[in-house]
């Protein structure tokens, strides 16, 4: 049995802003195994990257993680000081972004910025630690890493300036990559690339990935784990082989379904109506039931808890009553 | 097919100018489309597919006339685009309208959706204050499923899906019969996507529209597109009928595009395929001879040398040595 590396119990997220209080996350529950790799999928605004950021401690003064834990190594992250955050932050967990030339800085060098973890956290001299980069950068896949060391990120493309963000982020050997959109931004073939990069550095390295994306093709090609999210809740976990074969939450049936597969012209897609809810104002009972095709007089006044329907599969809708309420 | 193509494009090219070095002063002209042959026959649907910066959306503006050519002809329905007057332009402009990616971005903030939708009305003298017009808009908005009340509305209160359904409505709103679709759903949420595409694919059905797609979403391709143009730095590689290209891929790069798609189906992650090696050519350093050589996995000697021409009717493709096998699909599930 693996072990958990992270635990994540009722996480809420609040972002205040001039138009109300938004509720990103609302009641977060998910664990990462040791050398696993987890999926949290979800739309726009479902509270998948609030909820990476609130892991990082990296919310900004707008955010705040209003209730919740985070066990991290028997540690509740949200109780650490900013000092002893920044010292498991880029060492024990790490984040690469969606867009590597947002979060790469343009006016250092790549290998630098590569080597600055090693200096920060493992004390390496400076030399050591260009010596460690290019290494770290040869392993990404960059070719002729030693001589592009120095160059800038401008003189990197989209997915070479990735492969550098996940050097950055791997450096230090860290527990627990939070992947937030990592191939979005990219084209296909490259994504393609990305994903058997992150397969083959993550038996290498036995870390753990979190992998955030809205992506289900995605998570097919990467996760073991799937949780799906809609409007700020975990509304379906399971393996990512089960919840492909047989998704339960009416959400994720809805997604699944629309999406165009290989076979031509089957004409009308199947949809889900409405549109994502505003976080500022969910609806009333389930945060799903104006866009539910199976909705009951119930899911409008009561929110569903999470039900369990065996060892690993749990679902948050009231057509599972009955089974093992968690 | 029938006789004449709606639209037909002969040798297309946009070159543009970059300047690099300190002070600009280094300049190479980058053809972002090099030569491009189309013909497009009226009611079907066809996609445009390639990697960002392969010139598949300076092409659609070339069509529409956004950007002017470098050189080569566009005609629409036997008249030459590149040399009609302003006048039989402005009509011809009436059946071929574009939508665009964003609809954050292409509607004007500060116009209610009635202004947006009476504004093409107006540029072509198709509107007067009465009750007619009125009607016109309130059937526009009824083509893309929005109601009354959304008239005096501006884009700000719309979600992306409705603003994209506004943006239709717009295109529609002068009678189009050819419409260019740039991406017109990856800004979209993913449940709002399949909304987005079902409604298109209604028009098309209701009106016969021709469409020309772009985009790189390869499973939206198949399944709406009858034909299929596979762009690779500003050259069609393959052209065929949607289906062939699908099973039977034969240049290697679009075998590559397909196979780096994502399969939904976790199973099928053990899935011998093709993973394409090294990066995207920077279109200012074209290689000579063939454009997919540097990521080939099949290169040979003779493709350093020459560049391989389309070739074929149906079935067109622009390599030395062409695939000729049915491609095995990754999985039942996803077929």
């Amino acid at each position: 049995m693996m072990q958990k590396l992270i635990s994540v119990e009722g996480l809420a997220v609040r972002f205040f802003t001039r138009k109300g209080t938004v509720r990103a996350v609302d009641g977060v529950s998910f664990d990462v195994d040791d050398g696993g790799i987890v999926g949290l999928v979800g739309e726009s605004g479902c509270g998948k990257s609030a909820t990476a950021l609130s892991i990082m401690g990296l919310l900004g003064p707008a955010g705040e993680t209003t209730s919740g834990s985070i066990r991290f190594k028997g540690e509740d992250l949200l109780r650490l000081s900013p000092k002893e955050m920044r010292q498991i932050r880029g060492k024990e967990i790490s984040m690469v972004f969606q867009e590597p030339m947002n979060a790469l800085n343009p006016v250092r060098s790549v290998g630098e910025q590569v080597a600055e973890p090693l200096k920060i956290h493992l004390g390496l001299s400076g030399g050591e630690a260009r010596l460690r980069a290019i290494e770290m950068l040869e392993e990404v896949g960059i070719p002729d890493a030693a001589s592009r060391y120095d160059q800038y990120p401008h003189q990197f493309s989209g997915g070479m300036g990735q492969r550098a963000m996940i050097a950055m982020a791997l450096i230090c050997e860290p527990k627990l990559l939070i992947a937030d959109e990592p191939t979005t931004a990219l084209d296909v073939t490259i994504q393609a690339q990305i994903i058997s990069l992150l397969h083959s550095l993550r038996e290498r390295l036995h870390m753990a990935v979190l992998l955030i994306t809205h992506d289900f093709g995605v998570v097919a090609e990467l996760c073991d784990v799937v949780n799906v999210m809609y409007a700020g809740v975990i509304v379906e976990w399971g393996n990512v082989v089960d919840v492909f074969d047989d998704p339960l939450h009416p959400y994720t049936r809805g997604l699944l379904r629309s999406m165009p597969r290989a076979k031509r012209r089957q004409r009308k897609l199947e949809v889900i109506g409405g549109a994502v809810p505003s976080l500022i104002e969910l609806p009333q009972g389930c945060r799903f039931h104006p866009r539910c095709e199976y909705v009951t007089k119930r899911c409008f006044s009561e929110e569903p808890p999470v039900f369990q329907l065996n060892d690993d599969r749990l679902v948050r809708c009231w057509l599972f009553e009955g089974r093992m309420k968690l | 097919m029938n006789d004449l193509p709606l639209l037909r494009v002969r040798n297309l090219r946009k070159s543009f100018l970059s300047k690099s070095g300190i002070f600009k002063r280094r300049r190479i002209t980058v053809y972002a489309v090099d030569g491009i042959d189309l013909d497009i026959y009226k009611g079907k649907t066809y996609a445009l597919v390639g990697e960002s910066g392969c010139g598949k959306s300076t092409l659609a503006r070339l069509i529409m006339r956004l950007v002017e050519p470098t050189g080569g002809s566009i005609s629409y329905r036997g008249k030459n685009l590149l040399s009609v007057s302003a006048k039989e332009m402005s009509a011809i402009r009436k059946s071929m309208q574009i939508i665009f990616q964003n609809p954050y971005a292409s509607l004007d903030p500060r116009m209610s959706v009635r202004e947006a939708l009476a504004e093409p009305l107006k540029a072509h003298g198709l509107w007067n204050e009465d009750e007619e017009s009125e009607k016109e808009l309130l059937h526009l908005l009824g083509l893309v499923g929005l109601d009354e009340e959304a008239l005096d509305r501006y884009p700000h209160q719309f979600s992306g899906g409705q603003r994209q359904r506004i943006c239709i409505a717009r295109a529609l709103a002068l009678r189009p019969e050819f419409l260019v679709c740039d991406e017109p759903l990856s800004a979209l949420d993913l449940s709002i996507q399949a909304q987005i595409l079902n409604l298109l694919m209604e028009l098309q059905e209701r009106f016969g529209f021709t469409y020309l797609f772009i985009t790189h979403d390869l499973s939206v391709v198949r399944h709406i597109a009858d034909r299929v143009f596979v762009m690779l730095l500003g050259k069609i590689v393959e052209a065929g009928g949607a289906e062939e290209i699908f099973d039977s891929p034969h240049h290697p790069y679009t075998h590559l595009l397909l196979s780096a798609v994502p399969v939904l189906d976790p199973r099928a992650r053990g899935r011998s395929r093709l993973l394409p090696v090294g990066e995207i050519p920077s279109p200012l350093e074209i290689p000579p001879g063939c454009r997919f050589q540097t990521r080939c996995p099949f290169v040979k000697d003779l493709c350093k040398v020459e560049e391989p021409l389309l070739d074929g009717n149906v079935h067109a493709v622009a390599c030395h040595f062409p695939l000729n096998q049915k491609r095995r699909t990754a999985s039942k599930r996803n077929e």
